[in-house]
């Protein structure tokens, strides 16, 4: 009964790509558990520039339906540098949890969002495609965190385009303290991959983050991640500053 | 469908490999764990499989082991640990902080 449900709920909302989707999607679901999560960027350019103080800020609400399924209601909030924040999309993120962490070789998950635009005139959307984690202890006397999310994009509904666009995301973390956790993460964009073009239009980031939270048992766990990034093209702007901040909780 | 949604990833050429792993063994009672610490081989991957005896839902969790995971009332559940380093991992029931324990590996 609940396969149909999960068809569903997978179907009915749709994506414009936000900047605040810069951020590494994780494999694993925790059952019965709630998130409530808040993302923000801020990218950096030279005077006049679009991306000059452009803002993304995404605030959504999860929830472990299943020990292998994580469905995730999120608002998407972005403005252009100098420009007014704008309600862009409501989107249905669904995680699926495919093995059991640290069972195999892989952490392996599937991700799946339809994003519904706000923006009149403006395409819906869909993003999919495999999570990849590996866990590998006792590198150098340290635990490390490795995950990689290789994502397909495509738009969907009026004024949609034939193009199929590339996001990967990359974040590899020493696992020092709960508290405090150092760690380097990429991100790309490819708007369209049968026409990709050259590297300078394509936007690529590189940069360090730290990544940690706090157990407040048994009133769950406070979480944050604070990256900073560097452009690696003129499309990517000169830098960026990202933030995750997120309260989960299970009943 | 996540059978399907993993044999679709299973078609992915990643190396996905299973072992035989050393295998121990939890119970929570009373909300506490029985036992409270837990001796494992270090280098080795764990096999934990951890009994919930309660009538009550609990959660594993362990920021040092990386791992969370719910443990309905009456159920049991298998988690994965390490390799570790030799060394004292703490865990703890999330619903119930005063359930408290160690994995001890040698």
């Amino acid at each position: 009964m609940l396969r149909p449900v999960i068809g569903l709920a997978a179907l009915p909302l749709l994506a414009v790509p936000a900047l605040a989707d810069l951020k590494v999607r994780m494999p694993d679901v925790e059952l019965g558990e709630f998130e409530f999560e808040h993302n923000g960027l801020i990218t950096f350019d030279s005077k006049g520039s679009s991306l000059n103080r452009a803002q993304s800020y995404t605030n959504s609400i999860g929830y472990g339906v299943l020990p292998w399924w994580k469905i995730e209601l999120e608002g998407e909030l972005a403005s252009g540098g100098g420009e007014h924040m704008l309600w862009e999309a409501v989107t249905l993120e669904n995680t699926f949890q495919l093995t059991e962490p640290g069972e195999y070789f892989f952490n392996l998950g599937m991700f799946f969002e339809y994003s519904q635009s706000t923006l009149r005139n403006e395409p819906n959307g869909v993003t999919f495609g495999p999570i990849i984690q590996k866990e590998l202890n006792d590198v150098l006397g340290v635990n490390t965190l490795h995950t990689l999310n290789l994502f397909l994009t495509h738009d969907v509904g009026h004024n949609s385009s034939k193009a199929t666009g590339f996001e990967y995301a990359w974040q590899s973390l020493v696992l020092t303290h709960p508290l405090i956790n150092p760690g380097i993460e990429f991100y790309g964009t490819i708007d369209d991959l049968a026409q990709a073009g050259p590297t300078s239009q394509q936007q690529h980031y590189v940069g360090p983050v730290l990544v940690g939270g706090v157990s407040l048992a048994p009133y769950g766990n406070l979480k944050y991640q604070l990256g900073y990034l560097w452009g690696l093209t003129p499309a990517s702007g000169r830098s960026a500053i990202r933030w995750k901040l997120e309260y989960e909780i299970s009943f | 469908m996540r059978r399907a949604l993993l044999l679709l990833a299973l078609l992915l050429p990643w190396p996905v490999v299973a072992a035989d792993n050393p295998t121990a063994s939890l119970t929570i009672r009373n909300h506490a764990f029985d036992p409270a610490e837990l001796e494992v081989p270090a280098g080795q991957k764990i096999e934990l499989h951890v009994r919930n005896a309660d009538s009550a839902a609990a959660e594993f969790e362990s920021p040092t082991l990386h791992r969370e995971k719910v443990v309905p009332a009456g159920q049991e559940v298998v988690i994965y640990v390490g390799p570790l380093r030799a060394g004292s991992y703490e865990f703890f029931d999330d619903f119930n902080p005063r359930a408290r324990g160690h994995i001890i590996a040698r």
